[in-house]
């Protein structure tokens, strides 16, 4: 029902877009006031605004002006190479010469890497608001625009969402350009390309997508580009303001995009003939297409050894399935099918739950929203409060509610191991919730019999999940035997000889298997990515 | 009505009708909801349950123990607690009824849950009842989904709520220490255990005999203990006699269930005993037959060891373990021999030999049957048994102190 409504409402926003209207293509006018009064009257009385005025050439010379935004621009690079060579070089210039005087000035004045010529008032403005540069010189219809964008970013840290043992420390930042470096860093080939746009109307949100040409597959490119092209957003402010309006099944629990803070992870997604879409101000990079496996690898599987990495990697898996099923399952066994417990067990079961008031189903809802609760507030307060948190939580859930009689010591085991599975796979952590929380029910309804018709449903929906045109559940279904080398086991990184069938397809040799690595012709020549 | 279902098919991908079916589908599953739930403490949990004749010999009287769980929990902190001071942990509940179904049910009236019979581990049957015939009191836990066929089959001289009602040693709950005593069975291979399936499975045959365990209560010092030391040889579903516990045994050896166990002999060569420690033994059986009688081969091998001695002699030679292996096998032969024995007296085939026949000679079989009972007490049954005693410990000479002879 909801769906529904929520689908009528896509329907129309689908409907509302218009293509981005031809804004106001106003040219700068050639009178210098004119066109001060007019940056004036559009940002208003912004205090960051800085216009410089001065003058150009020798005795009155010509009137200008320097714009720019406090704080989005390299102070240094504008006094130093902007404002000296102007001063200096025209004061002892014969005057305009045959050639252009904006010319002049960009190819023989400025001292600033990239510099061009724009006529157009409204690009100007957004030009100046990105931390550009703008010169204005009366009598000119043109400005020109010096590239100046300088401001403080983070550094490069160590990602905090993807801790990792071995291999690279370095995350993504929220400045684009630094992360468009991290990836060339990883990956030096020309192939690597990145293309980029703005996205959302008020934010200009520079939005880039970045795939290793030679290896992806092209009409994967085309639809990324072509959804992006689509989204008619307002603001985007992180990532998943995108995510949201290009993902395959807006609706689905299940992420069909799925986001990294690691160069490596990236690179490496990259490798695989994957697209990543980079948003300015976001330090998680999204790649797709996303499949559901991919939820359960680690960047540690590839930098421990392969059988370390195996188990761990079926430890994920077996953590996932106890964070979703436990509770149901324990719900089920203590309220419909006592036949199937182990007798010791059944009676220390049967010892800790009686006496307690309520039926053990909502004993687990109960102890896992108050679960959920203070998780919560862990996260959202301040941190030197978060301990106590913690404390309290503890007492209250591990202590006080099985001594006080509320809830059995079981219920609260199951609650912990849960909790504590949960976390394993980042993830599905989202997903996790709410099939937990299904599949209690059900198991409180209907017992087994419930939590098989979850997992029916669950299934088939998982089967019906697509990520750019990829089944979700591939390579497990539509089965790939190849590609099972990294799904459950995670085979030696010189037997992983080929790139995902249905991802990687248009070149799916990544070497040689073996170590029978005789230097072969290379078939597609060195720079062979590009085709 | 029809127009706004058509006006609402354009827009959604279901009309009107078709979502409202969707949904009812969706949700039928779920009706089948709660009908079975049952709260884990609104359950009686029931560990042995003892069958005998109702008080006018007519009808049952059961016995159930129920396991008082909350006092069974581990210690811990909070754990003991709650429990209100110690009590029994079980309770013993009596209940008669017609027929053991309406027993069962019956005993609801008495009890506060739900009896919850899945996990019982024992069934203890009065010898009343085992005079009167078993089948129809099992009925009801072959027929009924709780009660598991799986578990323990047991017989009692005595009462079985007096039974249930004795104190265990070390566990706490009667009916496990029960089961326990009999799954141990291969230590001694002095009891025959029988499941309740065990015991459907040889009823189904009609010329075999059942038997199964005795349990009874051995009073020690005024205290009260429960041992399993003989046999009851059921026929035709009534019990007819017992097997003391080296008959027991020949019975073991003659069906191939003997797992360990010992056998003490006279030592050769001197006063005192030597006790072998059966490693592993295994049977052969073969019958054969036609109308002038049936011929019975029951060969025997086995591997033991010296277990222990009481006499000085050394007996770690060639010549001395010969022996020892002789008087084994001499035994292991008279103890068939004795359930044999036992067997023809009481005209139970509690061996199977008609069930071998039935089974490998099917077409002389047909015309045994009727008059098996003669044929089975006029058996020519040939014992052999070939023993051979692979060592004797970690020491070789023996430790009890020799008088220097002569001195």
């Amino acid at each position: 029902m909801m769906f529904g409504f929520l689908r009528r409402k896509l329907r129309l926003a689908y409907l509302r877009k218009k293509p981005p209207t031809p804004s106001s293509r106003r040219n700068l006018s050639p009178d210098l006031e004119a066109n001060l009064a007019a940056f004036r009257r559009k940002l208003g009385a912004s205090p960051d605004l800085i216009i410089r005025r001065l003058r150009l050439g020798p005795e009155t010379g010509i009137a200008g002006a320097l714009l720019m935004i406090g704080g989005l621009t390299d102070q240094q690079v504008v006094n130093r190479d902007i404002i000296r060579p102007l001063m200096n070089e025209m004061k002892q210039a014969k005057g305009k010469g045959t050639e252009d005087l904006l010319d002049y000035l960009a190819d023989k004045v400025v001292v600033i890497g990239e510099v061009r010529r724009e006529p157009q008032f409204e690009q100007a403005l957004d030009l100046l608001l990105q931390g550009d540069t703008i010169l204005l010189l009366d009598g000119e219809e043109e400005a020109l625009v010096f590239t100046t964008q300088g401001w403080k970013t983070r550094s490069i840290q160590e990602p905090e969402s993807e801790q990792i043992i071995r291999g690279p420390h370095e995350g993504f930042t929220e400045d684009l350009r630094t992360n468009t470096a991290l990836l060339r860093r990883k990956i030096t080939n020309p192939g690597l390309q990145f293309e980029e746009t703005k996205i959302g109307r008020r934010t200009q949100t520079t939005v880039a997508l970045a795939y290793l040409r030679g290896v992806v597959n092209e009409k994967l490119v085309k639809e990324v580009r072509t959804r992006l092209k689509r989204v008619n957003i307002d603001q985007i402010l992180d990532a998943n303001y995108l995510v949201e309006f290009i993902s395959d099944a807006p609706f689905s629990i299940f992420p069909t995009i799925t986001y990294t803070e690691r160069p490596d992870v990236a690179a490496a997604k990259l490798l695989e003939g994957r697209v990543a879409i980079l948003v300015d101000g976001t330090p998680m990079v999204n790649t797709v297409p996303t499949l559901w496996v991919e939820s359960f690898q680690s960047p540690d599987d590839y930098n421990f050894s392969f059988h370390y990495a195996t188990l761990i990697r079926m430890l994920r898996y077996l953590s996932f399935f106890l964070a979703v099923f436990s509770p149901a399952i324990f719900v089920a066994l203590a309220s419909y099918h006592q036949e199937l417990l182990p007798t010791p067990l059944l009676v220390t079961l049967s010892g800790a739950t009686e006496g307690t008031p309520f039926p053990i189903v909502v004993e687990m809802i109960m102890m896992g929203a108050f679960f959920e609760i203070l998780r919560e507030a862990g996260i959202r307060i301040a941190r030197p409060v978060g301990s106590t948190i913690s404390i309290v939580g503890a007492l209250v859930i591990g202590e006080a509610a099985v001594s006080a009689g509320l809830v059995g010591g079981p219920t609260i085991i199951v609650v912990a191991l849960t909790a504590i599975t949960s976390f394993v796979v980042p993830r599905q952590v989202t997903a996790g919730i709410v099939l937990r929380l299904t599949y209690t029910l059900l198991a409180g309804m209907l017992g087994a019999y419930g939590i098989l018709i979850g997992m029916l449903f669950t299934l088939l929906h998982l089967a019906s999940l697509r990520s750019f045109g990829v089944p979700y559940l591939s390579p497990l279904a539509p089965s790939t035997a190849a590609d099972l080398k990294d799904v459950l086991v995670r085979v030696p990184i010189w037997a992983m000889g080929t790139r995902p069938r249905l991802i990687g397809w248009p070149r799916p040799q990544r070497q040689p298997v073996g170590f029978d690595q005789v230097v072969e012709e290379e078939r597609e020549g060195a720079n062979g990515a590009d085709g | 009505m029809g127009r706004t279902a058509d006006q609402g098919g354009r827009n959604r991908p279901f009309s009107k009708g078709g979502l409202r079916l969707l949904m009812i589908l969706l949700l039928i599953p779920l009706l089948g909801g709660c009908w079975d739930l049952r709260e884990l403490d609104s359950l009686a949990l029931v560990f042995g349950m003892g069958l005998d004749l109702g008080p006018q010999g007519d009808g049952y009287r059961l016995t159930f123990e129920i396991v008082r769980a909350r006092q069974i929990q581990t210690p811990g902190p909070g754990g003991s607690g709650g429990g209100g001071g110690q009590r029994n942990p079980y309770w013993l509940l009596q209940a008669t009824g017609p027929t053991v179904f309406e027993a069962v049910r019956n005993a609801t009236l008495q009890s506060s849950r739900r009896l919850f019979l899945s996990h019982t581990q024992v069934f203890i049957i009065g010898e009343e009842l085992a005079k009167a015939g078993i089948s129809p009191a099992l009925d009801f836990i072959i027929r009924d989904h709780e009660p598991r066929i799986v578990k323990w089959l047991l017989l009692t001289p005595d009462e079985p709520k007096q039974v249930l009602a004795v104190e265990p040693g070390l566990e706490q709950i009667t009916a496990v220490a029960i089961a326990d005593l009999i799954q141990n069975y291969g230590i001694t291979s002095k009891i025959k255990p029988v499941r309740v399936v065990d015991y459907l499975e040889t009823r189904m045959h009609k010329t075999s005999a059942n038997t199964l365990p005795i349990i009874r209560i051995k009073e020690t010092a005024g205290k009260k203990e429960l041992i399993i030391d003989r046999t009851g040889v059921i026929k035709g579903d009534k019990l007819v006699g017992y097997l003391d516990p080296k008959e027991t045994r020949g019975l073991l050896w003659v069906q191939d269930e003997v797992d360990g166990g010992v056998v003490t002999v006279d030592a050769p060569g001197g006063e005192g005993k030597a006790t072998m420690e059966l490693f592993n033994a295994d049977t052969k059986l073969t019958v054969e037959g036609n109308e002038h009688g049936i011929q019975v081969r029951i060969e025997v091998k086995v591997r033991s060891g010296l277990g222990a001695q009481t006499t000085s002699v050394d007996l770690s030679t060639t010549n001395q373990i010969e022996r020892l292996e002789k008087r084994q096998a001499e035994v292991i032969r008279e103890e068939i021999g004795a359930a044999l024995t036992k067997a023809r007296d009481l005209k139970a085939d509690i061996f199977g030999f008609g069930e071998y026949l039935y089974r490998h000679d099917h077409r002389r079989w047909k015309g045994l049957e009727s008059e098996w009972e003669r044929y089975f007490v006029g058996a020519e049954v040939d014992v052999s048994v070939e023993v051979m005693v692979e060592e004797v410990g970690l020491i070789t000479k023996p430790t009890i102190y020799r008088a220097p002879e002569g001195g």
